[in-house]
């Protein structure tokens, strides 16, 4: 029979969610050895729901097959036979199985499913109580890390509360790592002694629950901002509700349109604005009143909108560790995988773009970087490697860094290899950045044997071509026995930057706050006039170069007097841009300049303000590049 | 049978027809998405001096050439009176500032010819002549305007101007 398209499409969305939820489940078994009833019930309750649908659809061999599980499942939930890590582990092949058959299968066709038979009918009977019994004992073992992000009022103390207390109170449940965060640290001569300004981000390791934790630290209106997670390296049950499970699928091109019609209303709200300019003097108060309402309802529409795009890097996170568990499994090897920084928003299509990279990185970590326990030992380091993955906006640019703690990268090798495939000359004598780049190059691999995981000597090329494709960029850094750390680079092309306003003349610029240091007034800055125009600023007993943003930049439309430096660095520079006048700092939202004009010097990309008007984002570093190069030239 | 209608003759191409500089120009219907009322531009940094800006078109930005400049003729004062065509070339979009949108053409192929050499310079951003009664409309050649005014998509170098 056919199944009407829609329906049909319904069906596969909801098996997916089902399939996602079962591997949530499994992992977190995987990882724990050993089933909870609330675990199996979940298992049962999407084995169930799964084969309720595909009964609806006449997908009989769908049904055939998840019945199946559900026996067996079942069998485990009457306690007659055990779900433990290897059990699970089938299951997840199973699921895998399962997930990529449902698109093609149809009611009539069995093969495609008979390694899902295949997998439920290999199933053990019962797990050996040795295995139960040694899961048992690691389960035990590791205490439970938090991460507890508290921000305490401040007027905390006035509250009756003591921060110091309470750090301490927390350092009795277990191993304390604390780090303040003074952002909000006023100056010198505004801080009361008596108000709290710290932030504390804080890393306990500890046999406590989360209840105890957050039932220790709750004190109420004394705290301004609590976060307490569980650093796992499988996602623990609350973070489970993803956004899958309260969210609906939506076509991109549909949040164009929405995005385009947002745009139109935005145009048509200022025309409305300056037509009130025309309107009688009696009337200028109550139209006002209006507009700002309208203003204000437009603007809420348009961050909205725009927000849509944004996903946390979480929902591409939650796959890895899986591919660790599965790929670490393989090769026999023991790895810890940590995530932050998983809250960082990312337009959706950077998010899909590096997906890719980072399982590749991923497997390499896993493969050629953590050694195997033994090794791991005799270097005295743990036999669980780790790996941290740490997700952060930095420089107008999503930053993604893939840390392990493994045996680092084998100069020697790589540059033996490299000379024997002929990609560098015999006899050339390399730097260690050198050395490090040959990883990139085709063909190079470095794994002593050829693996189902990786090693086939494809792979970081394709990687470096694809992260250069959008615009970014790959770097690695190693130190022998220690580890190595990869860091992509992506554009923010499409995502939100905090942002500095400045004009200059007619045009209003947007500086990446990230880049920004400070901003000095123009009259009072110490500026030393040297010959050939060159200014430099005084700043922190140092002399940089002082260019109007106006001129670095080639605007025609000059700038009037500039009133405001702004210092802004980038990698190692700081220079100092003097603008007309620093507006505000606010998030925009980053368009592209690239698809009807071309990439600009200069500007990395461009924003839309309120009015509807565009507003360069200046890049800051091809500017800092470009004062580097002349002043490179004068001095020569 | 052969129908002839000033509307629906099938071997006709509709143009807009644009006062810029004094002259009679023109552009292919089909290319053009809309007409917007001039209202100030964004200037793009290094940007050539043609082109006036990036505009905010429901959401793109665009760049808008101004077509006077683009024939290398000097400034002129639009005021709030300027209409910028939106037209499509490939995938890409971009804004003719002209001072007015004059009238609707539909001619046939025998009134339209390549440049005759000499009457137009080479890098000149003219496609063809139209030969409308007494006079001649030039068409604007939207292609070389994007690949003379405008740094390629892909490049990062600058534009020369």
């Amino acid at each position: 029979m056919t199944v009407d398209p829609n329906l049909r499409e319904t069906f596969l969305q909801e098996t997916r969610q089902h399939l996602e939820a079962m591997e949530q489940e499994l992992l977190s078994i995987v990882a724990s050895g050993h089933a909870t009833p609330d675990e199996v019930a979940v298992l049962f309750r999407a084995a169930h729901s799964i084969k309720g649908s595909a009964n609806a659809f006449s997908l009989q061999e769908v049904a055939r097959v998840t019945h199946a599980l559900e026996t067996w499942l079942d069998g485990v939930r009457e306690g007659r036979l055990v779900l433990g890590s290897c059990s699970a582990r089938i299951l997840l092949e199973f699921v895998d199985e399962l997930g990529s058959s449902i698109d093609t299968v149809e009611a009539e066709d069995c093969n495609s499913l008979s390694r899902a038979f295949e997998l439920v009918a290999g199933l053990p009977g019962g797990e050996s109580d040795i295995e139960a019994n040694e899961n048992e004992k690691v389960r035990s073992e590791p205490s439970r890390r938090f991460s507890i992000d508290l921000t305490f009022c401040v007027d905390a103390l006035s509250c009756g509360v003591e921060p110091l207390g309470l750090l301490r109170a927390l350092s009795e449940l277990g191993t304390v790592e604390v780090t303040a965060d003074s952002q909000r640290l006023p100056e010198l001569a505004d801080i009361d002694t008596l108000s709290t300004y710290l932030r504390f981000v804080i890393v306990l390791s500890t046999d406590a629950t989360e209840e105890d934790v957050t039932s220790l630290l709750d004190w109420g209106e004394a705290i301004e901002h609590l976060d307490v997670r569980e650093v796992r390296s499988t996602p623990r049950k609350s973070d489970r509700r993803r956004p899958s499970d309260r969210s609906i699928r939506v076509a991109t091109e549909k949040l164009d349109e929405l995005m385009a019609l947002v745009g139109e209303l935005v145009m048509t709200q200022s025309r409305v604005v300056n037509f009130g300019r025309r309107l009688p003097a009696a009337l200028e108060d109550e139209f006002a009143t209006v507009v700002s309402e309208l203003d204000m309802a437009v603007r809420q529409v348009q961050e909205a909108a725009m927000q849509v795009r944004m996903v946390p890097v979480a929902v591409l996170t939650t796959r890895f560790p899986r591919i660790v568990a599965d790929v670490s499994h393989q090769l026999g090897k023991q790895v810890r995988l940590e995530i932050s920084g998983e809250r960082t928003e990312v337009d959706k299509q950077v998010a899909e773009a590096m997906v890719d990279p980072i399982q590749h990185l991923l497997r390499n970590a896993i493969d050629h970087g953590i050694e195997e326990p033994a090794v791991r030992a005799a270097r005295g380091k743990a036999a669980q490697g780790l790996i941290a993955i740490d997700v952060r906006q930095r420089d107008g640019a999503v930053e993604l860094e893939v840390h392990d703690d493994g045996g680092g990268v084998d100069r020697q090798a790589v540059c033996n290899k490299a000379k024997r495939l002929g990609l560098v000359a015999e006899e050339a004598q390399l730097g260690e950045r050198e050395t490090l780049d040959l990883l990139f190059a085709p063909g190079l691999s470095t794994a002593r044997s050829i693996t189902d995981v990786s090693g086939r000597g494809v792979g970081m090329d394709v990687v470096r071509q694809n992260v250069e494709a959008m615009g970014g960029n790959i770097s690695v850094s190693s130190l022998e026995g220690q580890g190595t750390t990869f860091v992509i680079r992506f554009p923010l092309t499409t995502a939100i930057l905090d942002g500095q306003l400045v004009r200059c003349g007619d045009s209003t610029l947007v500086l990446p706050l990230a880049s920004v240091r400070e901003l000095v007034r123009f009259d009072r800055a110490p500026i030393r006039r040297l010959p050939a125009g060159v200014r430099l600023l005084r700043y922190q007993d140092e002399d940089i170069p002082l260019v109007e943003l106006a001129r670095a930049l080639e605007l025609r439309n000059r700038a009037d007097a500039p009133r405001v430096i702004v210092v802004v660095e980038c990698k190692e520079d700081v220079i100092a841009l003097a603008v007309d006048e620093a507006l505000d700092q606010r998030q925009v939202v980053v368009k592209s300049l690239v698809q009807h004009y071309g990439s600009a010097e200069g500007v990395s990309a461009v924003t839309v303000l309120g009015d509807g008007r565009v507003a360069p984002i200046v890049d800051v570093s091809g500017i800092a590049g470009a004062i580097g190069a002349r002043r490179g030239r004068t001095a020569a | 049978m052969h129908v002839t209608t000033s509307t629906t003759r099938t071997d006709t191409t509709q143009y807009i027809e644009i006062r810029a500089a004094g002259g009679r120009y023109a552009v292919e219907m089909n290319r053009v998405g809309q007409l917007l009322r001039w209202e100030g531009a964004v200037e793009i940094p290094r940007s050539s001096e043609a082109v006036r800006g990036a505009i905010n078109v429901r959401g793109q930005i665009v760049p808008v050439v101004e077509l006077v400049r683009a024939l290398g003729a000097g400034a002129v004062d639009y005021g709030r009176r300027g209409v910028v065509i939106l037209l499509s070339e490939g995938s890409r979009i971009v804004g003719l500032l002209v001072e007015a949108v004059s009238d609707v053409l539909e001619l046939g192929e025998e009134d339209e010819r390549l440049p005759p050499s000499g009457v137009v310079e080479e890098d000149e951003p003219i496609a063809a002549l139209l030969r409308v009664g007494q006079d001649t409309v030039f068409v604007v050649d939207v292609a070389k305007i994007l690949t003379r005014w405008l740094p390629s998509p892909t490049s990062s170098g600058q534009v020369s101007s």
